[in-house]
């Protein structure tokens, strides 16, 4: 027994070591068309991983992540186009018929404001969200469809504020950050190994919470939130700050994802990407971090290689692979390594009678 | 402490209806401190619902709970009532299935109950020795590493009283404890009961008159919402109005 703890050890550090070794030999390796993928998969990963907090962990299946994702994304973006437009008013404003920069742009001028605000904004909304939600003990199915329908909330009023927002085609045309040119070569390998370092300490982060007591508890929520409350806790602060750590996840990823991509408009922060949020940390393992990121980075590698060669039958690939791993592994994929594989047999066949949580 | 006879949980004048059912009729019943009381009733009388509306589940439509005669349960939330010092079990084992057993045990331990707590302290080797004792107690010391969802019914129960039991608590409500046990188990929990009722009060849910028997101080007969009658374990059990509605109109056997 010891002997194989002992084996599993290494065998997971050496699989971490492996991990984040490849990654920093990537900018060697692959094209700079390849990297600029990996650098924004790895930026959906870090959502990923907030979800796996959230859903995974406590229970709280949020279908409005895109909402924290385009916040934050929207910070970083009005910083860097008001680096690109000068002492001018951003072109799509003027476009609009506005005069002035609105006063809400104005702070985004100061770089340690807008990435602040990267933090703040999703944080405070998703608290905002979680104390009106959890207090009244809305939970479950309801909060997923809550969650779902803000999103479409947020998608309408992004495109229809044309003149503060950019409308439909969100903020583009931007190509400086700290007067460096972003497209430069130097300025990605940059962007992309800060995005690597965010994901290794937001995973670091989020494994020291759920080693926590803190997150057993998260886990005791999930499976008996009754028996919780009993026991002289309330859930509801607890599934509110965890609501508002996975925002501010997915609010980080926005950010460092608009640094690689150079827009953000509504369409990426939707409905529909919100739930393809949901299914990346399903296929990796919503109860695994590691898993979350795994999940994510592989589901959109085979997304943007299937759908290089396959562009019409893609969606029919990604729902194959869901049903799949629904159907035959409820845990996702890391379950493949987390658990024996004979009672992972089992538990499988046990699970698949029934799905346990949503 | 006076000599009066204090009153644990005292309860007055209690309605809870759903959807113009009452569950509940102004219900009267009251619990001394260091009793163990048992409950007993048909299907449908009010067992359970009493549980809830102690421990803050239901919130009642009338009428006093007061806990040590002054504290009103009925404006307090579960967890609150849950660190005033009165333990829930429930009817079905409610163990955290994912957790190892000493983790469950951990996790009820009554400090760190706030988030900032919870994420910033640890156990110390005295709370260590504290959840040991009442995995000692609760007979599943070799298991304290096993998830609690490989545990067999009984001692999923004997958990869910040892989480109980590490938050100290001065009132335990219990529902059906020994319900869906081998008669071994049930001999084995009789056993833990009467090693843990000392210093406490407990209030006791069961239909299993053998396990009353053995351990019943006072027993209160529940009704369509009321006490039907209430007294010692031979006195109920002699009650004509009991058999009516409790054993189904059946004389019970002498024994």
């Amino acid at each position: 027994m010891r002997k194989f703890q002992f084996n599993k050890k290494w065998l997971n550090l050496s699989f971490y070591l492996l991990f984040f070794g490849s990654l920093v030999v990537f900018p060697f390796i692959l094209s700079d068309f390849r990297l600029n993928l990996v650098g924004k998969f790895l930026a959906f990963s870090i959502v990923a991983m907030g979800i796996s907090l959230s859903w995974g962990y406590t229970g709280i299946l949020s279908l409005g992540q895109g909402i924290f994702f385009g916040l934050g994304a929207y910070a970083m973006a009005m910083y860097l186009k008001l680096e690109a437009s000068g002492a001018d008013l951003p072109d799509f404003m003027f476009w609009n018929g506005l005069t002035a920069l609105p006063w809400f742009w104005k702070p985004f001028k100061n770089p340690l404001f807008a990435f602040s605000m990267v933090i703040i904004l999703p944080l405070c909304l998703a608290l905002l969200i979680g104390f009106v939600t959890f207090k009244r003990r809305i939970s479950g199915v309801y909060f997923s469809l809550i969650s779902q329908a803000l999103t479409l909330v947020f998608f309408i009023l992004f495109i229809g504020q044309q003149g503060y927002t950019g409308g439909t085609n969100g903020i583009t045309d931007f190509s400086t950050i700290f007067g460096y040119r972003l497209f430069s070569r130097t300025s990605q390998h940059v962007i992309y190994y800060l995005t690597v370092l965010f994901l290794f300490v937001l995973l670091l982060l989020g494994q020291w919470l759920v080693n926590r007591q803190f997150g057993k508890i998260l886990i005791a929520i999930r499976d008996r939130e009754n028996r919780v409350r009993f026991s002289g806790y309330n859930p509801d602060n607890f599934k509110t700050i965890i609501f508002g750590i996975s925002a501010v996840y997915a609010g980080i990823a926005g950010a460092l994802f608009v640094l690689q991509e150079g827009l953000i408009s509504p369409s990426i922060f939707g409905v529909v990407p919100s739930i393809e949020m949901v299914i990346w940390t399903a296929i990796g393992g919503r109860t695994s971090l590691i898993g979350a990121v795994i999940g994510a980075l592989l589901v959109n590698t085979a997304k943007s290689l299937l759908s290089e060669n396959f562009p019409e039958i893609w969606l029919y690939f990604l729902g194959l692979l869901f049903i799949i791993v629904v159907r035959f592994l409820p845990e996702g994929l890391a379950s493949l390594f987390t658990k024996p594989f004979s009672s992972n047999l089992l538990k499988r066949q046990k699970l698949s009678m029934g799905v346990k949580h949503v | 402490m006076s000599e009066q006879v204090k009153h644990i949980l005292y309860i007055e004048g209690l309605t809870v209806s759903f959807d113009g059912f009452k569950a509940l009729d102004d219900l009267s019943f009251y619990v001394e401190e260091n009793e163990l009381r048992v409950v007993i009733g048909p299907n449908g009388a009010g067992k359970s619902t009493l549980l809830d509306v102690i421990c803050g589940k239901t919130k009642p439509e009338k009428g006093k709970v007061l806990f040590y005669e002054k504290i009103d349960l009925t404006k307090m939330k579960e967890h609150e009532i849950a660190r005033l010092g009165i333990g829930r079990k429930f009817q079905t084992p409610s163990v955290y299935e994912d957790l190892t057993v000493f983790e469950n045990l951990a996790i009820s331990y009554p400090k760190r109950k706030t988030v900032f707590n919870a994420v910033f302290s640890r156990l110390s080797a005295q709370d260590k020795e504290k959840i040991e004792k009442v995995l000692e107690s609760i007979g599943l010391i070799d298991k304290m590493h096993f998830k609690a969802g490989l545990l067999s019914h009984g001692e999923k129960q004997w958990l869910e009283i040892g989480m109980i039991l590490i938050q100290d608590p001065k009132l335990i409500l219990l529902d059906e404890p020994v319900a869906g046990m081998s008669a071994k188990e049930r001999e084995k929990t009789v056993g833990l009961l009467k090693k843990i009722a000392p210093g406490r009060s407990l209030v006791v849910i069961e239909h299993d008159m053998e396990f009353v028997k053995n351990i019943a101080q006072r027993v209160t007969v529940l009704h369509q919402g009321k006490v039907l009658c209430e007294g010692s374990v031979q006195r109920v059990h002699n009650d004509p109005k009991v058999q009516e509605v409790y054993l189904g109109g059946y004389k019970v056997a002498a024994n």
